[in-house]
């Protein structure tokens, strides 16, 4: 019998049952194709491993005193970075909060340098709970997202499917249309960050819809850009400068929100770059209104 | 206990780093100290050969950063490939010692010191470096591995989450399961 192919081989160390009773066979006698398995498997392995499972040693502070010196850092710097933890005492650590998620795909890493500030306050003390880095939260934030996304997208089917549009809610005054508030996502600060907020969607009498950001003031180093995110982190697409309060940003006719349920406020640097600066401020996930 | 982790590293520290900020640095090692120490107590078996490790290799790091390209690496991934290239420096030296030490007849022990489990570190040092190459896998290719890693769907269900064929899905998985493990043998080749 042939090889197995390289696809089956994958996806068996991926977890999926691929194989028929003859493939099987085979495997178990061909040395060839169960060590292209074993292979695959180590880095199925290494790529899902759990880095808070993993205890870590601690490095002594006379480390850090050392490359201090070496380096001939500044003053600033003095202080052992591992005792800004609060873990004074602990002599292991993990290796990573459990975060599902890595970085995700459509926030890519500028090509030039802008974002000094955050990496300094991403040193800054936490106070008594455990704190994750600048980015941590973040991604949590963002797996927690991914998460939520099916029931968002259920529930925002569900809301197209039964038909239960604006005209079905309550009334609108014969005079003044009101817009109607057809989804909302409560607007949770990010990574350094402490403005909070919220996102509403409206839809206008004449069917058009609305995306309406509300986010309390901040310190922020540029200006505020207002996205929408998809589930599986790989598509987003850019509503607008955010400038007053709150910002009104039409939303196209085209534009599926289930497609889109994340929304996201950056901090852009006035640098040209069009991408999303990786710098969030806040962010929510959208659920339909009932 | 604290998640300090290098799994949730944002790309910010990688360019303030290259651009010098000494704030980016201490960020680093507050990250990924830990986990470049234990990697060289596993390999090295002393605490005090383990800390200069650590210490040669944040040096190094600062040192080169003018060569450093975070286009082109993130910078734990980078970091594991200075730490792994700076314990088989001390291992080789500690061989030419050793050698020296039994040619005179006088063996030293050592304070050996037992850590976590040696498969278990290399296990993140591992992900780490596969986190990079996910990266650089771009779209569609990503989104499919995330799916099927970390989220554990079937080939299946991604064709369908993501709107893709079938055989597409099929042989995306593949060839980006292959270059992922030809990237990890590599590195450990290179250390």
């Amino acid at each position: 019998m042939k090889h197995l192919d390289d696809e089956q081989l994958s996806l068996m160390a991926l977890g999926e049952p691929a194989l028929t009773p003859a493939e099987a066979d085979h495997l178990a006698f061909c040395s060839e194709c169960s060590g292209t398995l074993a292979a695959l498997e180590r880095t199925v392995r290494a790529a899902t491993v759990d880095p808070a499972r993993v205890e870590l040693a601690t490095p002594g502070p006379r480390n850090w005193a050392a490359i201090h010196q070496a380096l001939g850092l500044s003053p600033e710097q003095a202080e052992d970075p591992l005792s800004r933890q609060g873990a004074a005492g602990s002599t292991t650590t993990t290796a990573g909060s459990a975060t599902p998620l890595t970085p995700p795909t459509p926030l890519r890493p500028r090509t030039e340098g802008t974002a000094a500030g955050s990496a300094g306050e991403a040193g800054s003390a936490g106070s008594g709970s455990p704190r994750t880095g600048a980015g941590a939260r973040r991604w949590v934030a963002m797996a927690a997202a991914a998460g939520i996304v099916v029931g968002a997208a259920a529930v925002w089917a569900g809301y197209n499917v039964l038909g239960q549009g604006p005209q079905a809610g309550p009334s609108p005054s014969p005079t003044a249309p009101q817009p109607v508030v057809i989804a909302q996502a409560p607007l949770q600060p990010l990574a350094s960050y402490t403005s909070t907020g919220k996102a509403l969607v409206e839809e206008l009498p004449d069917g058009t819809r609305q995306l309406v950001v509300q986010l309390s003031d901040g310190q922020i180093s540029g200006f505020r850009e207002v996205w929408v995110i998809s589930p599986d982190l790989s598509k987003l697409v850019s509503l607008g400068v955010l400038d007053g309060e709150p910002g009104v940003f039409a939303l196209p006719a085209g534009l599926d929100l289930a497609e889109y349920p994340i929304v996201d406020v950056s901090n852009e640097p006035f640098d040209g770059n069009p991408a999303h600066s990786s710098d969030s401020i806040a962010r929510g996930e959208l659920a339909a209104e009932n | 206990m604290t998640p300090a982790g290098p799994h949730d590293w944002d790309a910010a520290l990688d360019h303030a780093f290259a651009s010098g900020k000494e704030a980016a640095l201490a960020e680093a090692y507050r990250r990924l100290s830990p986990l470049v120490y234990t990697l060289a107590l596993r390999s090295l078996g002393e605490r005090s050969a383990a800390d200069d490790v650590t210490q040669e290799v944040f040096i190094r790091a600062w040192k080169s950063r003018a060569s450093y390209r975070p286009e082109a690496a993130r910078l734990p991934a980078w970091l594991v490939g200075i730490t792994r290239n700076a314990i088989s420096d001390a291992l080789s030296a500690r061989m030419r010692r050793q050698e020296l030490e039994h040619a005179a007849g006088q063996f030293v022990g050592d304070d050996r010191v037992a850590g976590p489990p040696a498969a278990d570190v290399e296990a993140v040092a591992d992900r780490i470096t596969l986190e990079e190459e996910l990266d650089r896998l771009g779209d569609p290719q990503k989104a499919i591995m995330k799916l099927a890693f970390y989220e554990d769907l079937t080939h299946d269900q991604i064709s369908s989450r993501l709107q893709l064929p079938l055989g597409t899905v099929k042989s995306h998985i593949r060839r980006s399961l292959s270059r992922m493990r030809t990237r990890l043998e590599v590195g450990h080749e290179a250390s």
